[in-house]
């Protein structure tokens, strides 16, 4: 199982390779820095559906699970370690739109 | 940025929910709007959540509600969704639409969940969902819908121009440069633009009498309508239900703006088509012509262009300048180019979710089936 912080450092490099966005530390406020807005954040949910194979809950969702690479990594260790995941994804399925 | 992070820490503990627009967040959608405003969208949020046009109402199949993203008070963000029958090849489902979709991370990025929340709660109300008539393809909703994995097609758009001088003179959507309006008063005031539009005309249509389907005028749709209807259900891989009860909902006696026509061949009903004949004024697109359109029509793809045959006649006869139609379905496209349209740029969008897109894949992939128009969507606004 990997840790929060090697979580945190592939969230970083599927950043700067899907997105092309370089984010210089963990603690960086994507908000602030101009690098999420709705589209974007669509995006890295559905890479990070991909890359760590778990599907988001947009609903469940608050700004705070995307706003640094940290938070980010704390949420997909958390669903990736739920026994059960029942949600509605960004990219898949029904309702997951 | 220090406050206003702190003051989105504190709102992120209320959390974002959306909700049906009650009475009590008539205030909190006007300060919405009002906070809205510099976003220059062409929309705002009605502020009041019972709607004008289709409201929800017991037995009756067709409506709309609105929808709000509210958080601790404060609405972030709306959408209305208009829940409809349709017939896939003659099989009823209940369809979806997710109209005006509107969120606060346009002006303000910590709202930037609000729109894919939107869209999710549109999705679980009515998996099969559409938008129709959105207008760009770089608006920020088209762009998000997309990244969703929602599928964008276009719906043709036809026009046909009558009174060339007027035509050139109105047409603020093509006079956009200095040189274009110099350019076209130049060829309306030299008489070349009524001319020119005669031509066109003679050459392109390739309609005659003959044969020719006639049209009467009707107060309300009956069982006439109805019949038209059962002949048509499974003759088209996607339309909304237009029996007479959905058809009196959407095109009221009440509304006179609204020409119904009951189209005839010989003393059969062939059809049917809604047109509007409106007097623009300082319009974005038309200036201040005179525009008829082909709102709405419905008969046998066979007859589809002899229908809009009769109904282009009326139209002509009542004198506008322009006439304007929207038609997914290649009959009816042809159809109006049979009378003289020419089918010009189109920013009018049909986006389907994925599960929309995939029914739609199984019955008709190339999506040649698929009668829709302008009294789909937000039905006939801005005519």
């Amino acid at each position: 199982m990997l840790s929060e912080e090697d979580v945190a450092s592939q969230v970083q490099a599927l950043l700067a390779e899907k997105m092309f966005v370089k984010v210089e530390s963990h603690e960086t406020d994507l908000l602030a820095a101009g690098i999420l807005d709705s589209l974007t954040l669509v995006q890295m949910l559905m890479h990070l559906e991909e890359r760590f194979g778990s599907r988001v809950a947009v609903e469940d969702l608050e700004i705070e699970d995307l706003r640094s690479i940290h938070a980010i990594a704390r949420l997909v260790t958390r669903q990736t370690r739920g026994a059960s995941f029942s949600m509605h994804g960004v990219g898949h399925g029904a309702g997951a739109d | 940025m220090a406050q206003a992070q702190t003051e989105s820490r504190n709102m992120s503990h209320v959390g974002i929910r959306i909700q049906p627009f009650t009475e009590e967040l008539t205030g909190a959608v006007a300060e919405f709007n009002r906070r809205m405003r510099p976003a220059k969208v062409p929309f705002g949020v009605p502020e009041t959540g019972v709607s004008s046009w289709l409201p929800k109402l017991d037995g009756r199949n067709i409506h709309q509600e609105i929808f709000l993203a509210v958080e601790g008070g404060f609405v972030r963000g709306a959408y209305t969704f208009k829940q409809q029958p349709f017939s896939f090849s003659g099989r009823i489902l209940s369809v979806g639409a997710c109209q005006m979709p509107i969120s606060e991370g346009i002006i303000d990025k910590r709202y930037s969940l609000v729109g894919p929340k939107i869209v999710n709660d549109a999705l679980r109300r009515q998996p099969l969902l559409y938008g129709l008539g959105i207008g760009s393809r770089d608006a920020a909703v088209t762009r998000l819908l997309t990244a969703m994995g929602w599928r964008l097609t276009v719906i043709p758009f036809f026009f046909k121009v009558r009174h060339g001088f007027r035509f050139l003179r109105n047409i603020r959507y093509l006079r956009t440069t200095r040189f274009r309006r110099w350019l076209f008063d130049v060829v309306a005031y030299l008489g070349l633009a009524e001319a020119g539009a005669k031509i066109v005309e003679t050459a392109l249509t390739r309609t005659s009498s003959d044969g020719a389907f006639s049209a009467e005028h009707v107060g309300e749709f009956s069982s006439w309508a109805d019949e038209v209807w059962w002949r048509c259900r499974d003759r088209y891989s996607m339309m909304a239900v237009r029996d007479a009860s959905v058809l009196n909902v959407l095109y009221p006696a009440a509304e006179t703006r609204f020409i119904r026509l009951r189209i005839f061949d010989g003393r059969r009903v062939a059809g049917w088509a809604v047109v509007l004949d409106s007097v623009m004024s300082g319009d974005k697109y038309f200036g201040d012509m005179r525009v008829g359109s082909i709102v709405d029509c419905l008969a046998l793809p066979e007859d589809a262009g002899r229908v809009i045959g009769a109904s282009v006649r009326v139209l002509e006869k009542r004198g506008v300048d322009l006439l304007v139609s929207n038609q997914s379905h290649p009959v009816w496209g042809r159809g109006l180019k049979r009378a003289g349209f020419i089918q010009g740029p189109s920013n009018f969008f049909f986006i389907t979710s994925k599960q929309l897109t995939r029914l739609l894949d199984e019955d008709d992939p190339a999506g040649v089936g698929i009668h829709l128009n302008r009294g789909d969507g937000d039905g006939p606004i801005h005519l």
